[in-house]
């Protein structure tokens, strides 16, 4: 199998609602059709786009898309898993079989996969790392969670690891590791002090709330080191020219504003090979056409539609930014949306030619 | 509204803090006072919609950057709106609650226990859900403050759920001391329909649908009782769309081209039409139609107030 050692990363970004899985569906599609090897990573793939695109359901290590003959490459999908991703990196971690159960079974351990997939940006963070490096793809398409701070770790990648470097997490693994017994002096000193902070914990938690915390901490401990590694992989990994970031809006006011917003914060991280896609723009022709309808109510509708594309337009032409509109997916039945979907990315990818 | 808490659930950008606010107001039109709570921790995607959101809740005095405030502030006669804020939460609690300041300022204000109560799944969570209960329970008696209703708009769907089974599952840990305390009398409230209920917003779409679906069953097994009702925003309505239908017969005077996209519009709003009606056809709930405000020539809130009015008899406008 061909190893990639440069591989594209496309990030697509906006607000929810803007057709984001959909246009990045498209562009994996058509980079597919040109024959790369594509990975494409849904954070909230529409089950009627795995549907159209016959394919039952998302699986966590991804299943490959079925494809029409004439297309030379492959493109993977995959959605993200959280609970089935971390239950993997724990079996796959260095932790002993039985210490593998216990954190799998420890109370805490549902808590964290929940906070998890409520922060999907810095855990699809360490996933795409995994494909990064297996140098299998020759470009990965990310679709990102709806929102302003999809991208948050790359401006912190330790503040996942904060609380894992935190002196007070050494102090428990210090009372309650297995080796608490055969400590050095200067450690009984620090234990000393430490132990009043404890005993406060204690207060506040009770006895069992410390002791399980430090044993569950002391258990993640290898699969978060590993974990922190691989986000880190792909924050550095957004730095270099490999990586293009889209941002997608449609023609609505708020919409419009998120759009605006996540530029301004790639900017403030420095990643400036950015563009805006304005999806689902209807063209002139239509507008005109829409003057001639009888009804009043919808030619004032269409042509405030109208005035709106055209602000949206020029508010994202003001940002300094190049934006490349993209027309409505035409409308086709499941057996041909692969090719109204090809349509639509072979046009991103031609307009943004050149651009970012 | 019928019980004095009220959870307003949904995805993200579906029209929560519209709906909040729009229940606040409705409220004040009938003499009541109502108390909107936010939280924007670790959420501030829902933060910048807000702030850009024609109710501006968030431009409020009581909002800074840092959320480092949580006074209530009157928006307008009725309408109050305080904003959640973590540490602020926590030192009321253990200074002004639990009479500890020492344990306060020598164990919780330690930077190490920040990191770990910050990082700790659940905790900050949980101190939201306490601040709520004291608002309920406690309020009125400790600071004077008495509303009507309290409305909170709840973080996104991730969040919003999890809030409700999560002081039993924290309870787990075999929690002692205050905490434990904590997380029993939290959930006594939610476990409570004749204090707590819930509403769920969401949106003529194929994801934010599915996304309720889950929602009410995990929260239904959670607490055991269903929502007030849904809130479908944005919805097409019947006479726009009969409108809209009105145009094949002008096909002739349209561009080949402009015939195409009207059909692939047309399909958009049909779908939209008939994943409304579609969902509403299987629950049992009261379904509470907001019309799209753009195709109403209505402003946002009026669409609300005025489905408000024309289902006065749902079970969440009760008493």
């Amino acid at each position: 199998m061909k190893q990639y050692s440069k591989t594209n990363l496309h990030i697509f970004m906006g607000a929810g609602g803007v057709g984001k899985t959909t246009v990045s569906a498209a562009f994996a599609i058509a980079c597919a059709k040109e024959g790369r090897k594509v990975a494409l990573f849904s954070i909230d793939p529409a089950r009627r786009l795995q549907d159209a695109l016959g394919i039952e359901a998302l699986t966590e290590k991804g299943i490959f898309l079925p494809l029409p003959q004439h297309f030379l490459g492959t493109c993977l999908a995959s959605t993200i898993h959280v609970r089935e991703t971390i239950d993997r990196w724990v079996m796959e971690s260095s932790l002993a079989p039985e210490r593998r159960e216990k954190l799998l079974s420890h109370p805490m351990y549902t808590a964290l996969c929940d906070k998890f997939a409520t922060s999907t940006d810095t855990f699809a963070g360490a996933r795409i790392a995994e494909w990064l490096q297996s140098g299998e793809f020759s470009d990965i398409v990310i679709d990102t969670a709806p929102g302003l701070h999809a991208l948050d770790f790359i401006k912190k990648p330790d503040k996942v690891a904060d609380f894992f470097d935190g002196k007070l997490v050494e102090w428990l693994k210090l009372f309650f590791s297995p080796e608490a017994d055969k400590l050095s002096f200067v450690q009984k000193i620090v234990k000393s002090g430490a132990k009043k902070l404890l005993d406060g914990m204690g207060k506040i938690g009770g006895d069992r709330m410390v002791s399980s915390l430090a044993d569950f901490f002391i258990l993640l401990d290898a699969v978060f080191a590993k974990m922190l590694e691989r986000v880190r992989v792909t924050s550095d990994h957004f730095r270099t020219p490999q990586t293009k970031f889209y941002v997608v809006s449609s023609v609505r006011q708020d919409a419009l504003n998120v759009a605006i917003h996540l530029k301004r914060n790639l900017t403030a991280i420095k990643l400036n090979r950015s563009l805006f896609v304005l999806n689902r723009c209807l063209p002139d022709f239509f507008f005109n056409d829409m003057k001639k309808v009888k009804s009043e109510f919808l030619r004032d509708y269409f042509s405030k539609l109208n005035s709106m594309q055209t602000q949206v337009c020029d508010e994202l032409l003001r940002q300094g930014n190049d934006c490349v509109t993209l027309p409505w997916l035409a409308q086709s039945h499941n057996s041909e949306i692969v090719n109204s979907l090809y349509v639509l990315g072979e046009k991103l990818i031609k307009s943004s030619e050149g651009l970012v | 509204l019928q019980t004095p808490l009220i959870f307003v659930l949904g995805k993200g950008g579906v029209g929560k803090t519209s709906a909040s606010y729009a229940m606040a107001k409705h409220n004040a039109q009938l003499g009541k006072k109502s108390l909107i709570v936010q939280w924007s921790l670790a959420d501030s995607a829902a933060g910048f919609t807000k702030k850009s959101s024609p109710f501006n809740l968030h431009s409020q005095s009581n909002y800074d950057e840092n959320h480092q405030f949580q006074k209530e502030t009157e928006l307008e006669q009725g309408i109050y709106t305080v904003n959640y804020s973590f540490q602020e939460t926590l030192r009321e609690y253990f200074v002004e609650h639990l009479k500890q300041k020492i344990l306060h300022s020598l164990v919780v204000e330690n930077k190490h226990v920040q990191k770990l109560l910050q990082a700790s799944p659940g905790v900050q969570e949980l101190f939201f859900l306490g601040r709520i209960f004291w608002l309920i329970d406690l309020a009125e008696e400790e600071r004077g403050w008495k509303y009507d209703h309290v409305i909170v708009d709840s973080p996104s769907t991730g969040h919003g759920s999890s809030l409700f089974g999560l002081a039993r599952s924290i309870g787990k840990f075999g929690l002692t001391g205050p905490l434990g305390e904590e997380c029993r009398r939290v959930q006594g409230l939610l476990d409570n329909p004749k204090k707590t209920g819930y509403v769920i917003v969401t949106l003529p779409e194929e994801l934010p649908i599915q996304e309720s679906r889950e929602l009410t069953l995990k929260v239904k097994k959670e607490i055991g009782y269903g929502p007030l009702c849904f809130f479908l925003n944005r919805h097409i309505s019947q006479k726009f769309y009969d409108q809209y239908s009105e145009i094949k017969h002008e096909m002739d005077n349209f561009l080949p081209e402009t015939k195409e996209i009207l059909s692939v519009l047309n399909k958009s709003y049909s779908s939209s039409i008939s994943l409304a009606s579609e969902f509403k056809k299987e629950r049992e709930e009261d379904f509470i139609f907001i019309p799209e405000a753009s195709l109403e020539q209505k402003d946002i809130l009026e669409c609300w107030l005025s489905s408000f009015q024309s289902h006065i008899h749902a079970r969440v406008f009760s008493t």
